[in-house]
């Protein structure tokens, strides 16, 4: 099924991945759900069910066939999209929402605009060099967006020069709309995580995904239903993710990749739903 | 070979006939002649009237035929599903329905010692079939000379909740490889991007004088919504059903401008 594909998995060795990574940067600090609940961030209630129904486990495997053979998934319509590249800094955080934006953008068929996702990273961390988890960028991104690269270039660290007034207010452009979705905390229930991941996926919202494992925090595509055999609400029937990673083109194909097995499911996830028009 | 009794019983037919396709109720009624200041002349005459209540074809009835003995209750269990009626048990088998419709009907019959069932699901239709699913709306036309999307060229505005499953018929449409690249190729490009968008209907606009923000503004009586423009007049309404008659509508505007 994944023929020519980079797939990370439970046989992968560790020094594998870590040799693929090409001694890129990754940055993710696990979400601590004690301190930062689910449903902490104002604009990100848990799963509102009025507002994004799950998909009954039921239904999940004849969708995900049918968006497979139309080619209507959010990996099929972002394959133009190229990938970030967050090279030098611990900002994967960030920039796992930074890609998010832009899938949500080609989607709506919205203008193609490489946004710096070092813009809003280097605010929060205060011009450091430091790790975070996909909501804490998510939330920023919320409220004020991301600066393009035309007017932040691509991971530069020059904040005092580019932390601007005026490209705060073009980054509006850039920003997610209200109530981005924090999802399910899958230490306490699996099951109903991987069903609101999937949910997203057959709804085309992208996914940002932090796993403990890797260190790193990604945007998640879609998943396949690649274990038959096993019944439709075993989350494990599903556990091949394809990510889009921040390492550039280079990585994988075309930045993406398949986390497998029991790499494929996150250990924090939040989602945003639309951005803003124009 | 146990098993394999279990699997003959299991394999058991169900089948369904439709057995009516009316029912007649018939009434009686008694003449008598009044005069005038209310007196009674004769003897009332009792008329058996073979009046049909009700008209051919507005209740159907089914019967089940089953290997299974239907009347050992004691046995055999037979239950009757419909999200849309309610059939009425007239005999052993044997139901009827009386509301006006197309129905998904499933039967199961269940018998224990050794525990076994069959199951059928079918279809039956109480009174005239139902016209088919219209197709698209008459279109909302715009004001005439007025484009439901600002400015001169060719532009479309496709409207859904992102967080809902869209209609099946319109998902085909809403994402279809087909119909984007048709309109990347033939929308009028600013800064080098077809003017064609896909927005959640809770879009904000950091310019509320946007043309496609104004779109978004215009009323809309259902979701998902397509909107096209060819800067003289226009198509506002619900999708087509197919992927094909979607293409066809965006062409028919194209082709106006």
């Amino acid at each position: 099924m994944f023929e020519n594909r980079l797939v990370i998995g439970d046989d992968t060795p560790s020094q594998e991945y870590t040799a693929q990574s090409d001694g890129r940067a990754r940055g993710l600090i696990p979400r601590d759900y004690t301190a930062f609940p689910q449903g902490m961030y104002n604009a990100a209630p848990a799963w509102d069910i009025a507002s994004l129904p799950l998909v009954p486990w039921d239904e999940i495997p004849d969708r995900i066939a049918h968006m497979t053979e139309t080619k209507t998934r959010l990996l099929d319509i972002v394959e133009p999209l190229d990938p970030l590249d967050q090279d030098g800094q611990g900002y994967c955080w960030f920039y796992s929402g930074t890609a998010a934006i832009q899938c949500l953008r080609m989607r709506n068929n919205q203008p193609n605009v490489k946004l710096s996702a070092h813009s809003g990273a280097w605010v929060i961390k205060g011009g450091r060099d430091q790790g975070g988890w996909g909501a804490q960028g998510l939330d920023f991104q919320r409220d004020r967006g991301v600066i393009p690269v035309s007017l932040w270039p691509e991971k530069s660290m020059d904040g005092n020069r580019y932390n601007t007034a005026a490209n705060w207010e073009v980054a509006k452009e850039y920003r997610v709309t209200e109530g981005f979705v924090d999802l399910a905390v899958p230490q306490y229930d699996r099951q109903l995580n991987v069903q609101q991941i999937i949910s997203c996926y057959l709804n085309r919202i992208p996914v940002i995904s932090d796993f403990n494992w890797w260190g790193h925090s990604v945007c998640g595509l879609w998943m396949y239903d690649i274990y038959k055999n096993k019944a439709k609400n075993d989350p494990n029937r599903y556990a091949a993710n394809e990510i889009l990673n921040s390492w550039a083109k280079t990585w994988g194909q075309n930045g993406r990749g398949i986390l497998k097995d029991s790499k494929a499911f996150p250990n924090s996830a939040c989602a945003p739903r639309a951005t803003w028009g124009n | 070979m146990i098993w394999l009794a279990i699997c003959l019983s299991l394999c058991a037919e169900l089948k369904v006939d439709t057995v009516y396709s009316k029912l007649s109720t018939t009434t009686t009624v008694d003449r008598q002649l009044v005069l005038a200041d209310g007196t009674l002349c004769g003897s009332p005459e009792t008329i058996k009237d073979e009046r049909i209540v009700d008209k051919d074809g507005k209740v159907v009835g089914f019967k089940l035929n089953s290997d299974r003995d239907l009347s050992d209750e004691n046995n055999t269990l037979v239950k009757i599903f419909s999200e849309t009626c309610e059939p009425t048990k007239v005999s052993t088998g044997v139901y009827t329905v009386t509301k006006q419709g197309t129905h998904t009907i499933k039967a199961i019959v269940l018998a224990q010692n050794p525990l076994s069932w069959d199951e059928t699901v079918f279809t039956i239709t109480v009174g005239q079939p139902e016209p088919p699913t219209p197709g698209p709306q008459p279109p909302n036309p715009p004001s005439p000379g007025e484009a439901p999307i600002e400015g001169e060229g060719f532009r479309v505005l496709f409207v859904a909740e992102s967080g809902e499953q869209l209609p099946p018929t319109v998902e085909d449409s809403f994402y279809s490889k087909l119909i984007t690249d048709y309109l990347n190729s033939n929308c009028i490009k600013v800064d080098g991007q077809p003017e064609f968008r896909r927005f959640d209907p809770d879009t904000q606009f950091t310019n509320p004088q946007h043309r496609f923000a104004k779109a978004m503004a215009r009323p809309r009586t259902s979701l998902p919504w397509l909107i096209i423009s060819n800067g003289k007049s226009g198509y506002e309404g619900p999708f087509p059903t197919t992927v094909e008659a979607t293409l066809a509508l965006l062409k028919q505007y194209k082709e106006m401008n």
